[in-house]
């Protein structure tokens, strides 16, 4: 149980954040990663290495978020990230942004989300979804060349200001 | 057509071909696009998830689950009372005998 807690703290953060931007909205989100918790703790044993441990993790929250999904689905529910009616101008970028993960095939949204906002490795992500690791590298290129195209205008905006390649 | 996913391995710190990295930074397209990458990231890190007040659709579909409930509930005891009182007799209204013992003085059985 405490390596248990040790690993879902370790995580929580990227959990979080990944959750939010798959369902698209931190309420829902903070309840999954709960239900993430709630898996890793009753789990009987843990994979051995770190690497194998925060794939693990993930492969949970993905199937949990691929629940939600369905549920919401079969009650005619949102099952993507959608935009909220009635924001601010100032944060029509970040609507933007979900509407264009929305757009994305859902398996190159999540293996783009955990690269991007869950900072797995290549490696990683291949292990949380099932895929080979030149699946991954493709798909998540393929979902910035998409990003890329919906998203040109707060790119060119970005690239006014000075960047980094790490956030 | 040339999709340089060399350059996102590059961008995300994993094992790439140096030599097919140089050929795609060599083309006008590939550092646009390796500066586009760089912008997309700041783009995506910087949006937020809507807002943590925002009624997710769970709870919106939860919500009117609720209010529909309550209210059946609500007119199930309004009609349970309103039955109960037309049913009840009035209370200041004596009940009408339905028969009438008489004594006769004197008399026995």
């Amino acid at each position: 149980m405490a390596d248990a807690e040790a690993l879902f703290a370790a995580h929580q953060a990227g959990l979080f954040r990944y959750l939010s931007r798959i369902v698209g909205h931190q309420d829902t989100a903070r309840d999954l990663t709960q239900d993430v918790f709630v898996r890793v703790a009753g789990s009987q044993r843990l994979p051995d290495t770190d690497v194998e441990r925060r794939a693990w993790v993930f492969r949970i929250a993905r199937n949990v978020a691929i629940d939600y999904q369905r549920r919401q689905a079969v009650r005619g529910g949102a099952a993507s990230p959608i935009a909220d009616a009635g924001r601010r101008p100032a944060q029509d970028v970040s609507v933007a942004v979900n509407e264009a993960l929305a757009s994305l095939d859902a398996v190159d949204r999540d293996v783009f989300l955990m690269r991007e906002v869950g900072g797995l490795s290549y490696g990683e992500i291949a292990a949380a979804c099932d895929l080979t690791l030149d699946a991954v590298r493709s798909r998540i290129h393929r979902a910035r060349l998409r990003l890329r195209e919906r998203l040109g205008a707060p790119i060119a905006a970005a690239r006014r200001q000075p960047l980094r390649t790490r956030t | 057509m040339e999709t340089y996913d060399v350059i996102s391995a590059f961008l995300d710190n994993e094992p790439f071909d140096s030599v097919e990295l140089a050929r795609a930074l060599a083309e006008p397209d590939g550092r646009e696009l390796l500066l586009d990458l760089v912008a997309l990231r700041a783009v995506v890190s910087k949006a937020d998830p809507p807002a943590a007040t925002a009624t997710s659709p769970a709870n919106a579909a939860a919500a009117r689950r609720t209010g529909m409930i309550v209210g059946f509930l609500a007119a199930s005891l309004l009609f349970a009372a309103a039955g109960a009182l037309l049913r009840q007799p009035a209370r200041d209204v004596p009940p009408k005998p339905d028969h009438v013992v008489t004594f006769d003085v004197g008399s026995s059985h």
